[in-house]
């Protein structure tokens, strides 16, 4: 437990630096008061700070905290969450290539059949509803654009 | 008096079959959100607001309390079938509810919840009619300095509350303020923490980021859990009861009438629409040692979501849009008193309106889930595969359709996985949501309070004091106990009473820029020692 909590500690140690950093490089007053890097520079030293007693509290025997803690995914359901991240960046990719139609159709058939494993005739039933219909809704129901892929659907 | 004829005036608008209709659609969906397994209020509010995109302010607003308010009661029936909150102000309908639902009184329990809920929803509305007017005359009164503290206390409570440690909660909270810098900055336009990406300089969609934290993280939860769908069927407690006919016997109906005090707890209903879930909050607490509490608890409710849909929401920022063109047309015509009152009387009237709409929405929940519960149930057996696909479709839908970008998805997904492990490590993600929607407002009013203070922070301590933001102050600092401030030394009390405008006239003046021009030079004085086009002049112009 203590472990993963110092871990994050670190990363919000590097994550207040990082932004005290970047709010140095900008002024921090004008002449016309408190510049664009003021709040940054005392946001970024104030978590680095706050991040740095987190470390200790997580480190010094005294405060560690005690018990098992499961940050990673169950052993039997890594692999239907890992899928799903997965399929995450492969949509992003693909919604500028192959439109939000295609793209839904590819990822609700993706993650019905091999994540949810229900049966080929629901699982297309639904991707279809949630592509094509819900892109129906939107676009000529409710005037909200959605992305076209290069193929134009 | 006066509310009541506001309330009056918004309940004649409420009633109207277009804002009736979005209310109702607002219920259905809410109901419906808050009965589905793994979807609670936030989550179900985050990803319907692309609902309300091509709907007019009013309407939008009403339908998305609507939604808040029906997934708050949809969480009950889940409650007492399955004794499994769907959000923090449910934990204590679990008590007895399931109990009378495992004796075959499941629709009982329902009924008293019902009806319970609007003897309480009825209360709080007439107390946020009666306490309202005050506490915006009050507010009114507020200048920089206090927004600011105000702000500082509203986070701070909040971090106080959530999370297992204070440092945790400030972290985040932190991290939220943080999130809040990104995109060009307010006053000078600089670029802050962009990286030279066109996307980020509007800043992080606030919507985006609670997709990803609140919906998205739930399906990656929720795929954890070996078979949800199954687990319910099991669990699912028979609602035909054999005893007492209808939603309330006759014989239950003195028993419980406790109960109904219990579930009509003003302050109960008025928490869960106006400020944090204090109380629902300590129940959840309270009932930890459930398992299914347990369970649950990484969503369980947020404070303040609907203020912050309704703030993050696009068809406020609408609104927002439509007032300002609006008062630019007013402006074009009239002078600027009517057009102040123009612009207060429309707000009047959206406000008084969602008030409204909050009592109709009551009623109608009353009338909706009395004859409607067997449906709902059967609305449990959805499986959660399907759901889940919904919940992403819909999540990516909202956050493309804020301002058209794909790189809008990317950022939710990332999100997602980040709540995902914020979840797992039980770090609290309402200080950063909360610092994320307020971040800018702390920014301004700081900054501003700075400014009008010529850089003095003992300002914000002592501002009660100052008299030159917003009135008399005196009063109200003897009448809250605070000490008087400093006597101020002479050099401070000369740049003190400089107003702003002076310092930016001073500024203008000095600017590189503008050396050799006509501006930069000082006027020629004339007698009395005021300079003719000097337009801070405080007295008046000779001529």
């Amino acid at each position: 437990m203590a472990r993963a909590y110092q871990i994050v500690s670190v990363g919000f140690v590097l994550l207040g630096l990082f932004v005290l950093w970047q709010s140095i490089q900008l002024r921090y007053f004008s002449r016309l008061g408190p510049g664009p890097g003021f709040f940054g520079v005392w946001l970024g030293g104030l978590v680095a700070a706050l991040a740095v007693i987190l470390l200790l509290q997580n480190t010094l025997p005294r405060w560690r905290p005690s018990g098992p803690l499961e940050v990673l995914p169950p052993r039997e359901a890594r692999a239907p969450v890992a899928m799903t991240v997965a399929s995450l960046p492969a949509t992003v990719l693909l919604l500028p290539l192959l439109g939000f139609r295609l793209t839904a159709l590819g990822l609700c058939l993706f993650l019905l059949l091999a994540v949810g494993r229900q049966p080929w005739w629901l699982s297309g039933v639904v991707a279809l509803g949630c592509s094509f219909g819900i892109h129906y809704v939107f676009t000529a129901l409710l005037g909200v654009v959605l992305p076209t892929g290069a193929i134009g659907i | 008096m006066e509310s009541f004829g506001l309330l009056g005036m918004g309940l004649a608008n409420a009633l109207t079959p277009t804002n009736l209709l979005f209310a109702l659609i607002g219920c259905t969906l809410g109901m419906l959100v808050g009965v589905l397994p793994g979807v609670g209020p936030t989550a179900g509010i985050a990803v319907l607001i692309p609902l309300t995109f091509k709907l007019d302010a009013t309407g939008a607003i009403i339908m998305l309390a609507a939604i808040y308010y029906g997934a708050m009661y949809g969480g009950t029936i889940t409650s007492v079938l399955l004794n499994t909150p769907g959000e923090a102000a449910s934990v204590v309908t679990t008590f007895d509810g399931y109990q009378m639902a495992r004796q075959g009184r499941g629709g009982v329990a329902l009924g008293i919840a019902a009806i319970g809920s609007f003897i309480g929803g009825t209360i709080a509305t007439f107390g946020l009619v009666l306490v309202a007017p005050p506490l915006a005359r009050f507010a009114l009164s507020f200048g920089p300095a206090e927004q600011f503290a105000l702000l500082i206390l509203g986070l701070s409570t909040l971090i106080g509350l959530t999370g297992r440690s204070v440092v945790t909660g400030m972290i985040m909270g932190l991290s939220g303020l943080m999130l809040g810098l990104v995109g060009l900055d307010p006053v000078t336009g600089a670029p802050r923490l962009t990286f030279g990406i066109p996307d980020l300089f509007d800043g992080v969609e606030f919507v985006t980021v609670v997709m990803g934290l609140f919906g998205f993280s739930e399906i990656l939860i929720n795929l954890e859990q070996p078979g949800p769908q199954d687990l319910r069927n099991e669990d699912l407690v028979a609602v035909a009861e054999p005893r007492g006919v209808g939603p309330l016997g006759r014989v239950d109906r003195a028993r419980h009438w406790a109960r109904f005090h219990a579930r009509a707890d003003p302050g109960h209903q008025l928490g869960d629409r106006v400020v944090p879930v204090v109380r629902g909050r300590a129940a959840l607490h309270q009932a930890a040692a459930r398992d299914r509490c347990d369970r649950r608890r990484g969503r369980a409710g947020d404070g303040q979501q609907l203020v912050h849909k309704c703030r993050a929401d696009p068809a406020v920022h609408a609104w927002a849009a439509k007032l300002a063109g609006r008062s630019r047309s007013w402006r074009g015509r009239s002078s600027s008193t009517a057009w102040c009152r123009a612009r207060c009387s429309f707000a009047a009237e959206v406000v008084w309106t969602i008030i409204a709409s909050l009592y109709v929405g009551n009623v109608m929940l009353l009338i909706m889930n009395l004859p409607l519960l067997g449906l709902w149930v059967s609305v449990l057996k959805i499986r959660y595969p399907i759901l889940m696909v919904l919940i992403l479709i819909f999540s990516i839908v909202g956050s493309y359709s804020l301002s058209g970008s794909i790189f809008d998805v990317g950022v939710m997904f990332a999100f997602g996985v980040l709540g995902y492990f914020f979840k797992k490590l039980d770090l609290p993600m309402a200080p950063l949501v909360l610092a994320l929607v307020l971040g800018p407002l702390i920014e301004r009013a700081l900054r501003t309070s700075l400014e009008i203070s010529a850089r003095q922070p003992g300002h914000l301590l002592h501002q009660p004091d100052r008299g030159d933001v917003a009135g008399p102050r005196r009063d109200r600092t003897a009448r809250l106990g605070l000490p008087d401030a400093p006597v101020p030394t002479p050099g401070r009390r000369r740049r003190a009473s400089r107003s702003l405008t002076d310092r930016l006239t001073a500024c203008f003046r000095r600017s590189p820029y503008l050396r050799g021009t006509s501006l930069s030079r000082p006027q020629p004085r004339i007698r009395g020692g005021q300079s003719p086009i000097d337009p801070y002049s405080r007295s008046p112009r000779r001529p």
